[in-house]
């Protein structure tokens, strides 16, 4: 059961805050966990950091705008990771393109163009295809 | 003046319920405070924290460490959320336990301490008088909580503060 009003609201957020949000928990319960599993308390994590216990309070609620450094310093004084990155590869799409026109040809010179290089790799994904797809 | 407040459901989340205050016929206390900040208002993005925060404690539970307290110490009236970057934009709620949420109204906070300003103040006296017969009432065992829910008693008299 949800409210209507809010629904309606929920619809219109953008992306960003709603990432926004939940990274923050997602940090800040990191932490939680890592306090939590080396007998610690926020107290000791404010001494460590040399903050006020009621700073680190405030931290803990889920929208403190973390910056790297303190990220880093707080990763520091705990030992454990608390941010991890993807290295993965970004994956590229492939687009069937289909060329109406049969007499269509690449000129040699724009091989190494932008437009060619995509060209090309359409050209690629579509080798040994019949039909309208370019040979 | 006396009136009758009720405590009625708001929204269900997973793991959370959240309820509101509605004084006699009235608009609940949570719906006047985003009433109070429409779409395309200067405060667009806290408001849309603050129900992304509301959606997140609904998904996670309502731990302690997420709220900020600005009752006394004997209440469980609590602030949400804390000091963002952008505003002061306070909603005022009283935490009963990890599962159950009262959710009351706020706004933009420009003293040092809510007590400085006429109208939050009033909206965290009326969460701690709400919190007073509440406990009551659980201690009487006119009013039950299981689990996400409220049971019973959620009617109650009540002497409104002055504005």
């Amino acid at each position: 059961m949800k409210n209507k009003r809010l629904e309606e609201r929920r619809k219109k957020i953008p992306k960003e805050v709603d990432l926004f949000v939940k990274h923050s928990f997602d940090f800040v319960d990191r932490i939680h966990q890592i306090l939590l599993y080396q007998g610690k308390e926020q107290k000791d994590l404010a001494k460590a950091l040399g903050k006020s216990e009621s700073e680190i309070s405030k931290w803990m609620s889920g929208t403190h705008n973390f910056t790297f450094k303190t990220a880093a310093k707080i990763e520091a004084v705990l030992g454990e990771s608390l941010l991890q990155f993807t290295t993965k590869k970004v994956e590229v799409k492939k687009v069937h393109l289909i060329i109406s026109n049969p007499n269509f040809k690449l000129k040699s010179t724009e091989k190494y163009s932008t437009l060619s290089k995509t060209m090309s790799t359409v050209v690629d994904s579509c080798k040994g295809q019949s039909g309208n797809y370019l040979n | 003046m006396k009136s009758e407040i009720h405590i009625e459901l708001f929204e269900k989340h997973e793991k959370v319920n959240f309820y509101t205050v509605r004084f006699n016929n009235g608009e609940t206390e949570v719906d006047k405070f985003f009433g109070k900040f429409p779409e395309n208002s200067q405060y667009d993005e806290d408001v849309n924290i603050v129900i992304k925060w509301i959606d997140n404690i609904g998904e996670r539970g309502a731990y302690e460490r997420y709220f900020r307290r600005e009752g006394k110490i004997s209440d469980n009236v609590m602030a949400l959320p804390t000091p963002i970057e952008t505003s002061n934009l306070r909603l005022y709620v009283i935490r009963l336990s990890e599962e159950i949420v009262i959710l009351g109204n706020g706004g933009v906070k420009n003293t040092r301490t809510y007590n400085e300003d006429p109208f939050l103040n009033q909206c965290v006296e009326l969460l701690q008088a709400v919190d007073r017969l509440l406990k009551k009432s659980i201690s009487l065992d006119k009013t039950q909580l299981f689990r996400k829910q409220l049971f019973g008693v959620l009617s109650f008299e009540f002497k409104k503060p002055k504005t």
